[in-house]
């Protein structure tokens, strides 16, 4: 079967940018083989969002002995809990080293969908301050397209899987194709008005992923509140549901799942013929060929590819000539909240529960002005609203009194936070361990990496304002934000390792995600980020993938792929 | 990055309610046993028959049945003693050392146990409890709670509308909100704007 024919293309990953790679590639008539490390999800077996808190044994806090044996790294994300933690890996399988005093927290999910089952689908698209911070401030590399480039791209996506927000109107934080917006809580009403009258600074609500309205035959969201278990009505967008089931209406489409790819394989001029994998069940090994190679397996998973393809024309990795390859790794930091409650909004009413976002505070610093204390910016999260039962540990006493005062006295809580940009570096690196491998037999990845001066004076600033503005709303028993960047990676925005750039020199691929040196090998999740803004990356992986992927099907009809 | 922005997070909750502890014993044997229970009254997997008693009275003080129904309608205990059962050692050590106290607490100033006392006494007890044992008082407080309110019982004792579905987006739809205040003092009084 597989392993005689030639594929035009073989994607590698299945998540947020493997989907659209083999979507666009399919469309465009190419037959597509897509390789997943992992299995199909099956949801009336691991679709759990209606499940609730008295069907499962540990009510929702997990078994602790099970989480600490097997996901003690996966546990610490907080979409990894009793009901989906089935979404994400075995971290005895799936090990990785990490750098004396640089910890590092990688978070993976496995399966035909990866990430994009359990995502929190905050959907924003990057403006010329992201694209072209380096021009600004002399840190890194401009990308090698503006807004006005891609933006037909975000467009696209935007238009396929359906994104709700409103339509703002401010430059550094650009508009899209929206379905309706959601709905902000009372609190959150409340913030926004201190916020813009003491502050002058702009509350928005989330622009998300999730259908607000029917999307082709698709069912707007019903508000469960529980998108990280899965969604039988499909009302968010996931790859499985989405863009792989379109690549499968083509008929193109071959889809592997349960296969971990080792390693891209290449001719003797160092082209790429295909890849080699490793069955997960069988441990069998299989080599797969095909004129061109996406990798789409996640951003580290795919420089982890790399640095294993190792031949006489690629003795760093594929396509490393540079020694760029597995350099200027950067994710997201934040910092713990501030939190407290709205004394005037303390009722005895439960306010509907189920809106399955929050609300953003674009970035405002270092746009027009520059802010002395440091570089580049952040953006906040505020959400203000009724707990399910939390509020019973704060009040005091028991008996009659006490069961009443948590039926009656319903506080408003709000917490605030914020998240940052890394600054890419080019000490923040990954590479392959020489010591230890997977359950595969496939090398771990050692990951050194660290925040610095920049981010903690962000961090600084961060907590300074989010304590002032959270004060400034009235709160009560408040516990101030703290100046501490969160550990790397846990806020699961793993980019870089693998940019793009103008210069062969200074970066692996080229301006439509294309190895410099490996015509045929192209990388599109976001492995290929020289920098990373203050905002979620899905989205801007998507249109990338998309604008790559059109760029491909193009040359490969013209032949200059082979 | 906003599921960890709302409220409080699981992580927070279950520290709070374990303080640095963490469940080790054989969980994947429990997690069958609770979800198939064998026919019949509840056979507890940690307690000794007269502790579960102690801890459904203790939880029933708690949140007691009144109006609406309470722990001992949603077995509180039946939980308690699961969750303790898959605990760490010094988590079942604090709940036996915690229920003896206060056994011994009520035979040094009433001359019988707890059970054996009348409500009003056992909340007297659990009152001097909450005084000489904060973090075990603390701590049965905290899994009643959870117990409770995690239960399809505690679930309609708050109205939560959670993992249902729901014909709009939840929001605020109160014109006075959306009109004012513009401002608020620190003291959380409307000013004008």
């Amino acid at each position: 079967m597989a392993q005689q024919s030639i594929f035009d293309a073989i994607v590698v990953g299945s998540g947020a940018s493997g989907g659209w790679a083999a979507k666009v590639l399919t469309e465009g008539g190419m037959g597509v083989l897509m390789l997943e490390a992992g299995p199909h999800r099956v949801p009336a077996r691991d679709f759990t969002e209606h499940v609730r808190s008295y069907e499962v044994p540990f009510r929702g806090l997990g078994d602790r002995h099970r989480l600490a044996a097997e996901q003690p790294v996966q546990s610490l994300c907080y979409a990894c809990d009793e009901y989906s933690s089935h979404f994400f890996v075995n971290d005895h399988e799936n090990p990785y080293t990490t750098a004396e005093g640089r910890p590092f927290t990688w978070i993976r999910g496995r399966q035909v969908g990866g990430k994009t089952y359990c995502w929190a689908r905050e959907s924003y698209r990057f403006s010329d301050h992201e694209f072209g911070a380096a021009s600004r401030d002399g840190i890194g590399e401009d990308w090698p397209f503006d807004y006005a480039e891609i933006a037909p791209y975000y467009d696209k996506v935007e238009s396929f899987i359906g994104v709700s927000g409103n339509r703002d109107g401010l430059p550094q934080f650009p508009d899209g194709q929206f379905l309706p917006p959601m709905r902000m809580s009372c609190g959150e009403i409340l913030a926004r008005n201190v916020i813009e009258a003491r502050f002058g600074r702009k509350l928005l609500i989330d622009r998300v992923a999730n259908l607000t309205a029917p999307l082709d035959g698709r069912t707007p969201c019903h508000y469960c509140d529980a998108c990280q278990r899965g969604c039988f009505t499909q009302s968010y967008f996931n790859s499985p549901a989405f863009t792989i089931a379109a690549a499968a209406a083509t008929g193109r489409l071959t889809l592997i799942s349960d296969a971990v790819v080792s390693h891209v394989n290449t001719d003797d001029r160092g082209r790429a013929t295909g890849v080699h994998y490793i069955d997960r069940l069988t441990r069998e090994h299989r080599d797969l060929s095909a004129r061109v190679v996406v990798l789409a397996a996640s951003t580290i998973e795919s420089t982890r590819i790399m640095l294993h393809s190792r031949s006489a024309a690629h003795p760093a990795g594929i396509a490393n000539g540079s020694g760029v390859l597995g350099h200027y790794h950067m994710d997201h930091f934040t910092i713990p909240q501030a939190t407290g409650t709205l004394p005037l909004l303390t009722k005895a009413e439960r306010d509907p529960v189920g809106r399955p976002c929050a609300t953003v505070m674009p970035r405002y610093q270092n746009l027009e002005t520059a802010d002395r204390r440091f570089l580049r910016g952040y953006r906040y999260d505020l959400w203000a609203g009724q707990e399910h039962f939390e509020h019973a540990f704060h009040t005091p006493g028991f008996g009659g009194a006490f069961k009443r005062a948590v039926r009656t006295r319903v506080p408003t809580r709000v917490t605030m936070g914020a998240q940052g940009e890394c600054l890419p570096r080019f000490e923040n690196h990954v590479r392959l361990d020489a010591a230890v491998v997977d359950a595969w037999g496939i090398p771990a990845v050692h990951v050194d990496a660290a925040y610095g001066d920049h981010e903690r004076a962000q961090a600084r600033a961060m907590a300074d304002d989010v304590s002032e503005m959270v004060h400034a709303m009235g709160a009560e028993d408040m516990s101030d934000a703290k100046p501490e960047p969160s550990t790397f990676g846990l806020n699961i925005h793993e980019v870089g390792t693998a940019r793009m750039g103008k210069d062969p020199r200074t970066s692996v691929l080229n301006r439509f995600n294309q190895a410099h040196e490996v015509k045929n090998l192209f990388v599109t999740d976001g492995a290929c980020f020289p920098s990373q803004g203050p905002y979620e990356p899905t989205l801007t992986i998507m249109a990338v993938t998309v604008r790559a992927s059109e760029y491909l099907l193009e040359e490969y009809r013209r032949g200059n792929l082979t | 990055m906003s599921g960890e922005a709302r409220g409080l997070s699981r992580r927070e909750a279950i520290a709070r309610l374990l303080g640095a502890g963490i469940v080790t014993t054989a969980g994947v044997d429990l997690l069958e046993a609770f979800a198939a229970p064998a026919a019949g009254p509840y056979r507890p997997r940690f307690f000794e028959d007269a502790d579960l008693r102690l801890v459904a009275t203790v939880a029933s003080r708690i949140i007691p049945s009144d109006e609406t129904p309470g722990a001992r309608e949603a077995r509180v205990e039946e939980w308690i003693d699961f969750f303790t059962a898959a605990s760490e050692d010094a988590r079942q050590t604090l709940y036996r050392g915690g229920l003896a106290r206060l056994e011994g607490l009520c035979r040094e100033h009433h001359g019988k146990g707890f059970l054996a006392l009348e409500g009003r006494l056992q909340d007297e007890a659990l009152t001097s409890l909450a005084q000489s044992s904060p973090e075990f008082f603390e701590a049965i407080k905290g899994d009643t709670i959870v117990g409770f309110y995690t239960s399809e019982i505690g679930l309609r004792e708050l109205n939560w509308g959670g993992q249902m579905f729901h014909s709009e987006c939840p929001g605020c739809t109160h014109p006075e909100h959306l009109e004012a205040p513009r401002d608020v003092r620190p003291s959380g009084r409307p000013q004008a704007p």
